[in-house]
């Protein structure tokens, strides 16, 4: 602060060395952060990853091919067939208009017109750099900046986040850590000064990132226990007032303009903790005042008669208008944050994502590595010191703790916390360790310097060596486990040689070159998104699954007998079915694997027709073999994935080599109401048509049954004359 | 007892609001003043706004509810205006009277864009 | 029959020339080929003056009278290749070349016509099945659609394996009737030297048409490019190098498949890399020592396609899927070439690019190409010159990176029914693109980048710390 004494190394000085060191650093961070979520660019192409990202793609094409709103009032009719969906009502705009904006800023102004489809994957990795930084900020608040530098390195290469920011994983999460970041950087920053100007700077930021990730409830409902816990310690001060108002104020309003968001945050109870935190405080404020001019026995009637009378008041008004309706009961994926099992029961849905499960405990070492045992060192540091702004860090850490456990997704929040806490760990041990002064003039004697020197070197160097092997590990885990785009596999020739099976493509793009503009595809729900964007049909179901019952119908089509589905199928206009197997080449991530999903979900809503019980042998093992039951075998599904499957064994057993069971020719299915119109190369995707009402009235199982049974005739005209060679 | 103790909370609360109203006028600037009369005249106008939806209906709630939040915002806006004023406050916010004006026309500049917006 | 048919010709406007009768064919052999996917047509004419004065000029209808197909290019030689005839199109199909030197009364010329055509075949029957042989119906006038007369005629088809004749209606003359003569002998083929031959028959008199079928086995696939962007990327510095890109629509018209593709038969008949199979699974693209397709890569509409390798003289690629009748697929395929020795510098701003009309595929034929040069942004372009005849030419600017000023010129010049055999044939161009230009360029990028960077500093001059 007020040295006077500058310090100078070759005539620099060298607070100029530091920054200079600094720039480089963060450089290098951002360089890091990038360049290890390219490994799927370099490996496979510029690509769009996974499911979701397609839809993000696809709105986004959309965005920058019409305009703004265009885009808000987008009502897309190619998908959830016949029910079309409101788009640009249901989805959060934040990820499709950053991209759309940076695609104009760079061909207008700086004469780039790159194609969209880069920007789109490069977002994610272009944001952890930014992230990065915003940790850097963000811990520098919490101790000093050695701390902020060392949490921006974690932050960059955790696997934990890059699981969600490889390039081309194009989703909301990408940018939405990274404003989060920001925004809790900004409400400490305010917090801590009681600036109306990082209020705001907090609530734009806020906006932001209700407009980018449904996933703000978390900041919705943090920055408000922070405030509560204050609150209950008695910390209350005047910065503290400034800082929540001005965020609650203008963050909520600004929180209303996204379409989707809407009225909630005055309605849903996901929200009403901030509400009512906004309330205490203008009492707590009041009180304060209060206490501040009249002794203290006075104030101590005045706070229990008031105190008495607001709770009546609050917790009476939230029950009444929820039980009038005007606020709505918690979601049901709220709910299953709290019981692990309720979507079980409940939701099968919610339950079928994968995403949703709960965490299994190696997942913590593998995403996160050391950090996750620094962690709670860094926790306990913030107890210590406990200032304002570490119980922020400690809630944050406890609660995101909790909600990673329960479900795999949230790993993604606990993230930053732990890279925070552990980089605040590690730069506490470097500064006890790293301080080498009291060699150059401590009396102390030369044993004794011996011994802590030796120490030091000891702490320091297997310190250094888990650093070194955080950064192996992250980069491996990177480079394994998060880098395959899952449109396209990798694999390998009989020689060794890699090899990509490239069917998803394949499929979809034989859809969209070669089916009627506007044939309806049905297909499980997982698909949806990639159809509608890879072979832009339309879709029954797709990833946004806001109608259970609608997928349910596709489940029970998928689940029946022909001739059950053959109506659903008609009723729904559907030309294609598509569905995927992986029995040919052993891809384990098949419809036969998630059959299981597609039976409860129909079981949900068609609890007569469809038993569950019904699908697994007698043994209640889940086969598709000889022992399979009947209603396995006659299910569409079963039918559609092994059809001519055994001729490829030659009149042998057929293997499925996903389930390692054996099919016996006997069983081999006869389709009569759908036709194979095309499967690629390994099988992965086959596409069935529908076919149309018989001619003569017959249904369809009779009339193939004909087909087959009379002979092929060949009208054959005499040629005239014939030539052979 | 019992009724000595009732009296002497009413006498107790009867007491704070008298010791406090005369110590804010006695605390009163000719600027606090300007801002507590915008602060009441906001009050006003959002409970005025309250009691118009109760009796007529909401039905454009978008307006109801920008006009309702701007006032509130606006409120607690002035208020930390207000406590920045304050000169027992100076040294806890470590900031200057005109950067708090600033920062407050910062923010009231942006939440009424946004309530603008927000009206359509 | 042909009686019936008469009933419905239609009057085309563009008719009665009045043709002097003043020559008359003695000889008349068409030859056609039709081992590809479009059709070769050879015509050998000897004919004699028979006006009492010299005469120049010889007016060729393309024999045929039936309107079922586009010309793609016709050329033709003199007396055993000693000059070559230019052709003028006078009206639909009916040309009119002078030769090079008058031929006396009396005198006999030898004259060598070729021509090329397409979408005159038809899958027939229109589907099926994956193992079946695919057979072409090929429509075609018996006799020479000549108006003169003709003494001697011959009609042999050849690069067919087995074929057989049929009769068919004709319902699509482009000829008033009154021109035609129906009155034509009936002529038997024959087999000899593996073609299949019609004639000789003798005196035929002008404009005979009797429509006639060919029905012959062709397992290969009829490989059509829709529509294909070629575009050339001229670069503004130095470098020895340009881009080209074409963008394809590919689709087959041969036979359809009968019920949908199952991969079981298609995996079990090993179709894949069979070269006689009337599905079309793979594009082959002959390299050349100009093109050695460097840095080539393919892509479609959902990213990249990683079917393709480059083995000796040839770039396959495989499409994402085998293309039947009534399939589409389109991609796009880039790649570097070398300058080498197809830019010429005539002056020191002058240049001349020589390149090759197309980029065929083996056995491919072309319904629309646009072949697109992208000149250097404030380049000027001169000229161009073409060996065929296009049907547009389009001058546009586009906006390419760091583009600062209008974009690159754009030239488009359109063709239309394009063969393989036109990748032999070059297309120069001449466009002027002077140093001062150049740098221009880069004076105004710099100066974007400089003003950017002034403008940051001077923001950060103004001090909006309110203390």
């Amino acid at each position: 602060m007020t040295s006077t004494t500058k310090l100078k190394v070759l005539g620099i000085n060298i607070e100029t060395i530091k920054l200079l060191l600094q720039v480089i650093i963060f450089i290098s961070i951002a360089g890091a952060s990038i360049s290890s979520r390219l490994f799927s660019v370099i490996r496979f192409e510029s690509i769009i990853h996974e499911f979701d990202p397609w839809f993000n793609f696809r709105a986004t094409k959309y965005l920058v091919n019409h305009s703004f709103y265009d885009f808000l009032n987008w009502f897309d009719d190619r998908t959830w067939y016949p029910l079309g969906r409101v788009t640009g009502g249901t989805l959060y705009p934040g990820l499709m208009v950053t991209s759309g904006v940076i695609w104009h800023t760079l061909r207008d102004w700086f004469g780039l017109p790159i194609d969209i489809r880069n920007i789109c994957v490069l977002l994610a990795p272009a944001f952890s750099g930014l992230t990065a930084i915003f940790t850097y900020f963000l811990t520098t608040e919490m101790k000093d900046s050695n701390a902020g530098l060392l949490a921006a390195i974690f932050m960059g290469i955790a696997p934990g986040y890059i699981s969600r920011s490889v390039a081309g994983s194009y989703d909301n999460e990408a940018i939405a850590i990274t404003l989060l970041m920001a925004t809790f950087y900004f409400w400490i920053k305010s917090m801590k000064i009681g600036s109306v100007f990082y209020g705001t700077l907090t609530a734009l930021f806020y906006f932001y990132m209700v407009s980018a990730w449904g996933g703000y409830v978390f900041i919705t409902n943090l920055i408000p226990l922070h405030v509560f816990v204050l609150l209950l310690m008695g910390r209350y001060n005047h910065k503290l007032y400034t800082a929540y108002n001005t965020w609650y104020a203008i963050g909520t309003l600004a929180s209303m303009q996204i379409p989707f968001v809407g009225f909630l945050p005055i309605r849903s109870n996901d929200h009403m903790a901030a509400l009512g935190v906004f309330g205490l405080i203008q009492l707590v404020a009041f009180g304060d005042y209060i206490k501040s001019r009249i002794p203290e026995k006075q104030f101590k009637t005045f706070l229990t008669v008031s105190m008495i009378l607001i709770a009546g008041l609050g917790i009476g008004g939230l029950i009444g208008l929820t039980a009038l309706g005007w606020i709505a009961p918690w979601t049901g994926r709220f709910y299953s944050l709290w019981d692990t099992s309720y979507a079980k029961i409940h939701i099968p849905i919610i339950a079928s994502v994968s995403e949703h499960q709960p965490t299994a405990w190696p997942a913590f070492f593998f995403d996160t590595s050391m950090l996750i045992w620094l962690f709670p060192v860094g926790v306990y540091l913030c107890f210590q010191d406990l200032k304002d702004e570490h119980l922020f860090v400690i809630i944050y850490g406890v609660l995101c703790s909790y909600f990673a456990g329960v479900m795999v997704r949230l790993m993604l929040t606990l993230t930053p916390i732990i890279c925070v806490s552990a980089a605040i760990a590690i730069s506490k041990l470097f500064d006890v360790y790293l301080d080498l002064s009291e060699f150059w003039h401590s009396s102390s004697s030369t044993r004794t310097k011996l011994f802590t020197g030796l120490s030091k070197l000891l702490v320091l160097s297997s310190f250094t060596y888990y650093l070194f092997f955080f950064v192996y590990h992250c980069t491996w885990v990177t480079s394994n486990a998060y880098s395959s785009p899952s449109v396209v596999l990798a694999s390998k020739n009989p020689d060794g040689s890699p090899a990509i099976i490239d069917d998803y493509r394949e499929a979809y793009y034989w859809l969209r070159m070669n089916t009627a503009e506007d044939a309806k595809v049905m297909s499980w729900w997982d698909y949806g998104y990639q159809i509608g964007g890879m072979a832009d049909r339309t879709t029954l179901v797709d990833n946004n699954t806001w109608n259970n019952t609608h997928i349910a119908t596709v489940g029970k089509a998928m689940c029946s007998s022909e001739e059950v589905a053959y109506d659903i199928l008609k009723q729904h206009d559907v030309d294609y079915v598509l569905i995927i197997f992986g029995g040919v080449i052993g891809f384990s991530g098949d419809d036969i694997n998630k059959f299981l999903w597609m039976i409860r979900i129909s079981e949900g809503i068609w609890p007569d027709e469809i038993h569950e019980r019904d699908y697994f042998t007698e043994r209640g093992e889940y086969r598709v073999d000889g022992q399979a039951p009947k209603a396995m075998q006659e299910s569409l599904m079963y039918k559609m994935s092994y059809y001519r499957f055994h001729e490829l064994f030659m009149g042998r057993d057929a293997v499925d080599r996903v389930r390692n069971q054996q099919i016996p020719i006997q069983n081999a299915p006869e389709l009569s109401v759908l036709d194979e119109v095309f499967t690629s190369t390994n099988w992965i995707v086959r596409i069935y048509k529908v076919k149309d009402a018989d001619n003569l009235g017959r249904d369809l199982k009779k009339a193939s049954a004909f087909g087959k049974n009379s002979k092929k005739t060949r009208i054959a005209k005499k040629p005239k004359i014939d030539l052979r060679e | 007892m019992k009724k000595s103790t009732k009296t002497s909370v009413i006498d107790d609360l009867v007491n704070t609001i008298n010791t406090t109203y005369s110590d804010y006028v006695k605390s009163l600037t000719p600027r606090t003043k300007l801002i507590d009369t915008f602060l009441l005249y906001l009050l006003a106008l959002g409970i005025l706004q309250f009691i118009y939806v109760l009796l007529v209906g909401n039905f454009p709630f978008n307006a109801f509810l920008g006009g309702f939040i701007s006032c509130v915002g606006q409120f607690v806006l002035v208020v930390n205006l207000r406590l920045q004023y304050n000169a027992e406050n100076f040294k806890i916010f470590n900031s200057t009277p005109e950067r708090a004006l600033g920062d407050f026309i910062f923010a009231s500049l942006i939440l009424h864009f946004i309530v603008y917006h927000f009206i359509n | 029959m042909i009686g019936i048919i008469s009933w419905f010709l239609l009057f085309l406007s563009v008719q009665c020339i009045d043709i002097v009768k003043n020559w008359e064919n003695l000889q008349y052999t068409r030859s056609i080929d039709l081992s590809k996917s479009y059709i070769k047509e050879t015509v050998d004419i000897e004919a004699i003056n028979i006006d009492d004065k010299p005469n120049g000029e010889y007016y060729f209808h393309i024999p045929d009278g039936l309107n079922n197909y586009n010309i793609s290019l016709i050329s033709g030689t003199f007396n055993e290749q000693l000059a070559i005839l230019e052709f003028q199109e006078i009206s639909n199909k009916l040309y009119k070349f002078k030769l090079p030197i008058p031929i006396a009364s009396k005198s006999n010329a030898k004259f060598k016509i070729r021509f090329i055509y397409m979408d005159n075949l038809l899958p027939l029957p229109k589907s099926i099945e994956l193992g079946d042989v695919q057979s072409l119906l090929i429509k075609i006038n018996q006799f020479n659609f000549n108006a003169y007369n003709t003494k001697n005629y011959e009609l042999n088809f050849e690069g067919l394996t087995k074929g057989q004749n049929m009769d068919i209606i004709n319902d699509n003359y482009e000829i008033d009737e009154n021109e035609c003569n129906f009155d034509v002998p009936t002529i038997e083929p024959r087999i000899e030297d593996k073609s299949y031959k019609f004639g000789p028959v003798e005196d035929i008199p002008p404009f005979s048409i009797k429509p006639m079928g060919l029905l012959y086995d062709h397992n290969r696939p009829l490989a059509k490019a829709l529509n294909l962007e070629r575009s050339i990327w001229l670069p503004s510095s130095d470098i020895n190098k340009f881009q080209i890109e074409e963008y394809y629509e590919l689709t087959n018209v041969g036979a359809n498949l009968k019920s949908g593709f199952s991969r079981v038969d298609w995996m079990k008949g090993k179709y894949e890399g069979m070269r006689n199979h009337w599905g079309y699974s793979h594009l082959e693209l002959p390299t050349s020592i100009e093109n050695q397709f460097d840095n080539y890569y393919f892509t479609d509409k959902v990213g990249m396609v990683t079917t393709h390798r480059l083995i000796k003289n040839f770039l396959v690629f495989e499409p994402r899927f085998p293309l039947f009748g009534g399939w589409f697929y389109n991609f796009t395929l880039g790649w570097d070439q070398n300058f080498g020795e197809s830019l010429k510098k005539l002056d020191d701003d002058t240049y001349i690019l020589r390149i090759p009309l197309i980029n065929s595929g083996i056995d491919l034929t072309y319904k629309n190409v646009n072949l697109n040069f992208y000149l250097p942004e404030n380049s000027q372009f001169i000229n161009i010159s073409s060996p065929i005849e296009f049907k547009s030419i389009t001058y546009d600017n586009e906006k390419s990176y760091l583009d600062v000023s209008e974009g690159h010129n754009k030239i488009t010049v359109n063709y239309e029914n394009l063969f393989e055999d036109l990748s032999k044939v070059d297309v120069l161009i001449m466009y002027k693109f002077t140093k001062a230009s150049y740098w221009w360029k880069v004076l105004k990028i710099s100066s974007f980048i400089f003003t950017g960077l002034i403008s940051y500093y001077l923001l950060n001059l103004i001090n909006l710390k309110i203390d």
